[in-house]
């Protein structure tokens, strides 16, 4: 009988106490004289997307210490207020509906991956507010894409972007496609079996793969694939997956071409393929290698020379194509913002990113529309080839 | 008498939580109800495995196949077939508890072999949720999953859905507290005790070990049924080994042989990570390492469990009693060295 | 016939992971002989393998065998502190408790090289860089150093316990712990010989297990090799070869004639390892080579 008052009471003392504290927490802000503006940021600064979202968080923070530098908008300054996701779409809705409740933010930016960035959309739609993410995942727009926009080019664009080159600079037919099982692979495979007809491509054999099997793992797979007899092998994965794969297509003295997806644009997958990685063909944003294909003085080449002389003074480390998303992403609504007014509601600032109109980033050159929420075209991507263990143009 | 006081103190407790805790959760920095909604989702799933693990003495590594199996079958029922949510979530624990049916042989095998039978279970499970596409949509999961509701009703706002789940979870822990102190709970500890002595008793064991492991897999279901439309998007990701082994890490975390401790342990694990993000909020700027808990919450976590086993092998829940109560230490010394060794 | 013609680029394959899985499978063996436990952890000793040669040899500059050998002593000293700091006090606990704080130490280590080692994958020098080239199929040169070092584990492994008193007295503790310290067998001493041993044998596993570590490789690694020794009979040296092989070979085999002959290329592949878990598991517990299993009451 004892303990059970005690129970009781101790819940009650938890209850009363706690009520109290919250009247006690509830001061004002005090400090800069008008209203700071406040984004929303959910990114995978953990778990499987963590290489994405950790340079996206670095840029979206400098990017906005400097716009507040140099005074904000209208005077406003921008509060960015960040949550991981930890790569789980539970998590990022989660984080979402946090963000919507505790901080009514005019404008979200996130996530990092697909799956993530799907459950933010939906919470987006039911708030109406306007979310910018850096997934690739060409079904993120599947559906209603009132309040979605997205800063990165999507598989759809790389996709085409990679087999156009199958088919107009190799000019062969028979592709072999070998693809991650993990929602990055399984969306490139899609997009991939959708738009190759349009080449006049036919994938002869389409085989998935798990990123962490061993090299001789990977060249079961290369087997299966090659008994298909096809002309160009197209893998779509992150690292180390297509490292492997092209590691054990060169021991082996299979010379196919070699086409890998935007995942493999960072200096971790020539560290990784080493000597083979030679000869190998990926899409890419132009930033990758904006010394090589964009012409010095041009409008383009100064807004990536700037951010990359920024990055690095700040960071000490050198852009990579996540950290330019998350700066295209914060930049893309700070500037629909302006034209807005700082004091815009969620959908004025909503219609004003809808009306960007040749907004130059990092990713290339934006144009939404009330159609168009993808903002870049194939063009904005160029085919790097790998030489020497260096990013170089590929032939076009 | 004790234990139904119990349950009504917590239920009152919880009833009126969204009242104070919508202000605290403003000052404090830490949403409180929107939180709970899942702590009591995963409190479901983690009775019913405490139920299997700690009074039956099974170990499972694959209940968040169930759990898994439940959120897939009543958003497929709901979006591709039409089914009302209020229909699909009781057609998720029937879905459950046909598959816990077809799954039982796997506790023929005992202790170790079980543990690795159960995550090879989740692993099969995981592997076929994503490549079924034409089922379930594969990587690309199944979205706009209506929201919660009842006949004539959708439960939309936080503390709706607050609602909904903890009364679901109160009536599951009311069923669950009475189960374990009637006949068939005292038949499932002596079963953690020792089969053979058990089935000496006149136990029939293998059949109560059924029963009991069908019912955790239906909690499961449930559980899953509810998160599938509080998420309303979900993807095979979400439902792989590592949520398996954070509900047994909330089960054996909250204490064995505690229906109460397995809430608890639910809640721990669930706030944890909120109180850690919340640390720069309430000082301003700590330090960069501490910021990042995602990324060492694993080792944290790691060392909770380690700890716990080793120090205290009967449970947080269990030790604080103890503690509080000074009927016993709850702590043990496990370096104390005795003749046996 | 195509996939006939692939065959010996199967098997070749098949082999070389089988070798891997085979090294894992005999470090879970030992630890359940001297201690009746199951570590779950036995995965992460192959990422710290791994991890540790690549930043003692591509890192820190050191020559290849010297950061071989350090890379297996700091895993196998991590075993040993393993041991020390949970195994040995949990001796009394039963085996939910034991397989539980395992998983603990098992979550604990994937979050440590996490952060030490954060990118997706680092690269390992391979032993002996090149191919070579046979009738139907090519294997790399480290092939080679994987199935010689895989042959002269079982070997000494084999030797150890049959041949050397702390061998014998491990086996001891098998049998019996009880009865094995009454004859005057530091029992608890042989828990850490197992631990060291285990550790060494992952680590091993782990570093010429095709040259890329991750953090990640631990739960994939620690499926397959328990896989390979409940297959071949838990506790069982040779079992685990027959095991290991049979795994490595089904993995390779299974996905090759589903896509080469159905025309059907999927990525079950995933689940073949947990699918022959299940069925050894249920059908033949205890393993293909095992003699019946007595239960101890």
């Amino acid at each position: 009988m004892r303990r059970r008052r005690y129970i009781l009471v101790a819940l009650l003392a938890v209850a009363l106490s706690a009520t109290m504290l919250a009247h006690m927490g509830c001061g004002t802000k005090e400090g800069g004289t008008k209203e700071p503006i406040k984004i929303g940021v959910v990114l995978s600064e953990s778990g499987a997307n963590e290489p994405l979202g950790k340079p996206e968080r670095n840029a979206i923070k400098l990017f906005v210490k400097r716009l507040n530098e140099a005074g904000g908008i209208d005077g406003h300054e921008i509060e960015v207020i960040i949550k991981d996701d930890q790569s789980d779409a539970n998590k990022a809705k989660q984080a979402m509906v946090e963000l919507l409740e505790q901080e009514d933010p005019v404008a979200v930016i996130g996530s990092s991956g697909t799956g993530t960035t799907i459950a933010m959309k939906q919470e987006a739609e039911k708030a109406g507010v306007p979310q910018v993410c850096m997934a690739a995942g060409a079904n993120i727009m599947d559906g209603d894409i009132t309040w979605i926009f997205r800063t990165p080019p999507t598989a759809t664009e790389a996709g085409k972007k990679a087999l156009s080159y199958i088919a107009e600079v190799l000019k062969v037919k028979k592709v072999a496609l070998l693809y991650d099982t993990n929602p990055f692979g399984t969306d490139g495979k899609a997009v991939v079996e959708k738009e190759a007809p349009g080449f006049g491509l036919e994938v002869v054999v389409a085989e998935g793969y798990q990123t962490d099997e061993s090299e001789e793992g990977m060249d079961t797979h290369l087997t299966n694939v090659m008994t298909a007899k096809p002309e160009v092998v197209l893998v779509w994965g992150t690292n180390p997956g297509p490292a492997k794969i092209v590691k054990r297509m060169r021991d082996k003295g299979i010379d196919l071409p070699y086409v890998g997806s935007h995942g493999i644009a960072n200096q971790a997958f020539i560290e990784l393929a080493g000597a083979a990685a030679n000869g190998v063909v990926f899409p890419a944003g132009k930033m990758l290698i904006f010394e090589k294909v964009l012409e010095p003085g041009s409008e383009e080449y100064e807004f990536i020379k700037d951010f990359s002389d920024a990055y690095f003074e700040e960071y000490g480390e050198k852009i990579n194509t996540f950290a330019g998303h998350g700066w295209d992403a914060i930049l893309i609504i700070t500037e629909a913002l302006k034209r807005a007014g700082a004091n815009a509601t969620r959908e004025e600032l909503r219609d004003a990113i809808e009306a960007t109109r040749g907004l130059v980033g990092t990713a290339g050159v934006f144009n939404y529309s009330p159609t168009d929420h993808n903002g870049l075209t194939p063009d904005d991507l160029t085919m790097v080839e790998i030489v020497d263990g260096k990013w170089e143009p590929a032939k076009e | 008498m004790r234990k139904n006081a119990i349950l009504l103190a917590f239920t009152a407790f919880i009833m009126v939580m969204p009242f104070w805790a919508a202000p605290l959760s403003k000052s404090i920095d830490i949403p409180i109800v929107l939180t709970m909604r899942l702590v009591g989702i995963y409190a479901i799933v983690a009775v019913g495995l405490n139920l299997l693990m700690g009074y039956a003495g099974q170990v499972s590594l694959g209940q968040g196949a169930f759990f898994g199996i439940g959120a897939y079958a009543s958003a497929l029922l709901t979006t591709k077939a039409g089914f009302p949510v209020w229909l699909g979530i009781p057609c998720a624990v029937l879905v459950a508890l046909i598959f816990g049916i077809l799954l039982a042989p796997v506790l023929r095998l005992k202790g170790h072999y079980l543990a690795m039978g159960t995550l090879a279970m989740g692993i099969v499970v995981f592997v076929f949720l994503r490549e079924m596409t034409w089922l379930t949509g594969g990587n690309d999961g199944v979205r706009n999953i209506p929201h919660l509701s009842l006949p004539f009703l959708e439960v939309t706002s936080t503390r709706g859905e607050f609602y909904y789940v903890w009364v679901i979870v109160i009536i599951v822990l009311a069923l669950c507290s009475k189960l374990v102190e009637s006949r068939v709970g005292r038949a499932m500890r002596a079963l953690h005790q020792s089969e053979v002595a058990a089935e000496a008793m006149g136990v029939p064991v293998s059949a109560l070990k059924k029963r009991v492991f069908v019912l955790s897999a239906a909690l499961g279901g449930l559980a899953g049924g509810l998160f599938a439309h509080l998420q309303r998007f979900i993807d095979p990701n979400q439902f792989t080994i590592i949520l398996s082994i954070s509900l047994v890490t909330m089960v054996v975390i909250g204490g064995m042989e505690s229906v109460w401790g397995s809430v608890f342990g639910a809640g721990l694990i669930t706030f944890l990570p909120k109180l850690v993000e919340a640390l720069p909020r309430w000082f301003g700027d700590v330090p960069d390492w501490l910021e990042k808990y995602s990324n060492y919450e694993g080792m944290v976590l790691g060392l909770i469990i380690m700890l716990t086993m080793v120090f205290m092998p009967s449970g947080i829940t269990r030790g604080l009693v103890d503690l509080f109560s000074r009927r016993r230490s709850p702590f043990v010394n496990p370096f104390r060295r005795k003749a046996v060794d | 016939m195509d996939f006939l013609a692939n065959c010996p680029q199967y098997i070749a394959n098949g082999l070389a992971n089988g070798c891997i899985y085979i090294l894992v499978a005999m470090g879970f063996n030992i630890i359940f002989n001297s201690t009746g436990i199951i570590n779950f952890a036995q995965g992460e000793f192959c990422m710290f393998g791994g991890l540790f040669a690549y930043t003692l040899a591509a890192s820190a500059g050191l020559p290849l065998p010297l950061a071989v050998v350090l890379a297996l002593a700091i895993t196998a000293a991590i075993g040993g502190l393993m041991e020390r700091l949970l195994v040995y006090p949990l001796r009394r606990a039963g085996v939910l408790v034991a397989i539980i704080a395992t998983i603990g130490a098992s979550i604990f280590f994937k979050s440590l090289g996490r952060i030490l080692w954060p990118k997706e994958a680092y690269k390992v020098p391979e032993f002996t860089p090149g191919n070579i080239s046979l009738p139907g199929a090519t294997i790399s040169r480290q092939f080679l150093w994987v199935f010689g070092l895989t042959i002269v584990s079982v070997a000494a492994v084999y030797l150890f316990f049959n041949h050397t008193r702390s061998g014998k007295a491990m086996r001891a503790c098998s049998v019996n712990r009880l009865a094995a310290s009454l004859v005057g067998i530091n029992v608890m001493r042989m828990s850490l010989y197992s631990f060291l041993l285990a550790a060494a044998l992952g680590g091993l596993a782990g570093l010429i297990n095709a040259p890329y570590a991750s953090y990640s490789i631990g739960l994939f690694l620690g499926v397959k090799g328990f896989t390979a020794a409940a297959v071949g009979g838990l506790g069982n040296t040779f079992g685990a070869v027959a095991g290991g092989v049979v795994l490595g070979l089904l993995e390779e085999l299974i996905p090759g004639f589903l896509t080469v002959v159905l025309g059907v290329s999927t990525g079950y592949k995933d689940a073949v390892a947990a699918i022959l878990l299940i069925a050894v598991l249920l059908f033949r517990p205890q393993g293909i080579l095992g003699r019946g299993v007595v239960e101890k009451v």
